[in-house]
């Protein structure tokens, strides 16, 4: 891996940055000038509604290469509720967005002198707080026991702590707290308040990866769609708009009825693509997104039988890799310290 | 009253003292971060511009990131989160395919390696730009991305494994101008 590595550096090195783009220290800071807001094209609720019933009744092809029906209803649903739903306060210069999630990750161990070879998953919750400034704090607690998707992966991480190697190779300190304070821009925020709320020019950037950037097809826009609906901050309006985008989209599966890792119930949909099925977990009541995983249908041997030492992602087939439940996330609060309230089976996300 | 000439000599000497350590820093790792966003975002226009944008918020928060344990970290943070805040997008490319990044004049420009590099997942080309070039190591990587460090490790694992595997099939003479 080494000689690949070099041969990457070695290809970028030529590419540098030119000097004169330097900042001038003795020049005052100003941000970049926010892009020109562009024109909404707004049709009435009854107009949109009509719209609604006359597309899925009639124009939406049924069978392979269109939009599925049962779930273009659903989303536009989803849309109807959205459009109507109060207006959410905005976070202010100041307070924090605090997101708290409990992620569930699965990985093939394998260890230090490649003897032993293990899946296993660990819950790992995460609370963050985000500033406008993308300063914050985030809290990662990892779970104190590991879960074996095998009894035969349990018996081999049995017989690896009796052979001390996890000592050697310094690993498994479970029930581990972490915790970190970020300065201006040190967490992740992607400013949606910019973005328009028209379903059909908002479709057109994602559709362009202009948003977010990533492959083409519409399992993708699907994955980018309902990442910004959970994003940092959605306002009801944009919510409304990626429902409606994303009724039009092919390849997306109605899985049903499910409950998710805190007991809340919800409906999944799903999209497919290189073996890995993308579940999402809509919150019926609101169309809020309770949960997301990440199903190997076919599972990457070569991750499985790589050489190691250390932890690669991986599931077996029909295992999901990776579970994120969403326990909360745009609630707007005063400080880093301040919750809106704490996990417990049941509760919403608010 | 505060002030007076000591205090302004005072001044101008920290102002000074601030601006060389940023320059110094400018100049040691401004063509690392271009690269990592060079690889990011596979657009010269737009990794040039968030860049700058990156380079400017770190000297107007520069008592923050020079405290920082990876200022260079800070600044490519920065300038991606620049990219992803939807300010660029007016004059981002509308292709779906994998735009090509320049090639330079220079003879070492691997440019098989460079298109196989760019049509790697965003996912994957972010994990190789923070590791291998800009040599983060796997939990300030984990940290940048806010994903699990096994996540980071894995990653990594596939890109670089796909990489060798699609050169090994071109043989040496064409990959190399």
């Amino acid at each position: 891996m080494n000689d690949i590595e070099e041969r990457i550096r070695s290809a970028l090195a030529p590419y540098r940055l030119n000097d004169e783009l330097m900042p001038r220290p003795d020049e005052p800071y100003s941000p970049a000038p926010p892009r020109r807001r562009r024109l909404r094209v707004t049709l009435t609720v009854a107009a949109a509604f009509a719209l609604v019933i006359f597309a899925v009744a009639t124009l939406l092809p049924v069978g392979a290469g269109g939009p599925d029906p049962a779930v273009a209803l659903l989303l536009y649903r989803f849309e109807r509720i959205a459009q109507h739903a109060a207006p959410e306060p905005a976070p202010k210069q100041g307070q924090y967005v605090y997101t708290e999630t409990m992620a569930q990750e699965s990985y093939v161990y394998v260890s230090g002198d490649g003897q032993y070879r293990f899946v296993y998953s660990v819950p790992v919750t995460t609370q963050q707080w985000l500033g406008l400034d993308g300063s914050g704090r985030q809290v990662n607690t990892t779970g104190d026991h590991p879960t074996f998707p095998t009894d035969a992966d349990r018996a081999t991480y049995q017989a690896y702590l009796a052979s001390g190697g996890h000592e050697a190779d310094k690993m498994f300190d479970w029930g581990r707290t972490t915790q970190d304070r970020y300065g201006p821009g040190g967490l992740f925020q992607r400013d949606t308040s910019t973005l328009p709320t028209d379903p059909i020019e908002l479709g057109r950037l994602i559709d362009q990866r202009q948003i977010v950037g990533g492959p083409g097809g519409d399992w993708e826009s699907f994955t980018l769609a309902t990442d910004l609906i959970r994003d940092t901050y959605a306002r009801p309006d944009l919510r409304a708009a990626l429902y409606s985008y994303m009724a039009g989209l092919s390849g997306i599966e109605l899985v049903g009825n499910t409950t998710d890792a805190l007991g809340r119930p919800g409906v999944a949909l799903a999209s497919t693509h290189d073996g890995i099925r993308n579940e999402v977990v809509f919150d019926r009541t609101n169309g809020k997104i309770l949960e997301e995983r990440n199903v190997v249908l076919e599972p990457d041997q070569a991750v499985y039988q790589n050489p190691g030492p250390g932890e690669f992602a991986y599931a077996y087939a029909g295992q999901p890799y990776y579970v994120v439940t969403y326990a909360s996330f745009g609630k707007v609060v005063d400080s880093t310290t301040q919750t809106p309230f704490s996990l417990r089976a049941g509760s919403s996300p608010s | 009253m505060k002030g007076g000439p000591h205090a302004l000599y005072l001044g101008v000497m920290m102002r000074d003292r601030r601006n060389r350590e940023f320059e110094q820093f400018f100049s040691s790792t401004k063509d690392q971060v271009f690269r990592v966003l060079l690889v990011v975002v596979r657009d010269r226009g737009i990794a040039e511009d968030a860049v700058s944008e990156g380079y400017t918020r770190a000297l107007a928060h520069w008592d923050v990131v020079e405290q920082h344990p990876a200022p260079s970290a800070w600044t490519a943070r920065t300038a991606l989160n620049y990219v992803r805040s939807g300010q660029r997008i007016a004059a981002r490319t509308t292709s779906q395919d994998v735009p090509e990044v320049p090639v330079s004049d220079d003879p070492l420009t691997d440019p098989e390696l460079l298109r196989r590099l760019l049509a790697l997942s965003e996912r994957q080309r972010e994990v190789v730009a923070l590791r291998v070039v800009l040599g983060l190591d796997t939990r300030q990587a984990a940290d940048f991305l806010g994903i699990a460090e096994g996540t980071i490790t894995s990653h990594l694992f596939r890109a670089l494994t796909r990489l060798q595997e699609e050169l090994s099939e071109v043989a040496p003479k064409e990959a190399w101008l």
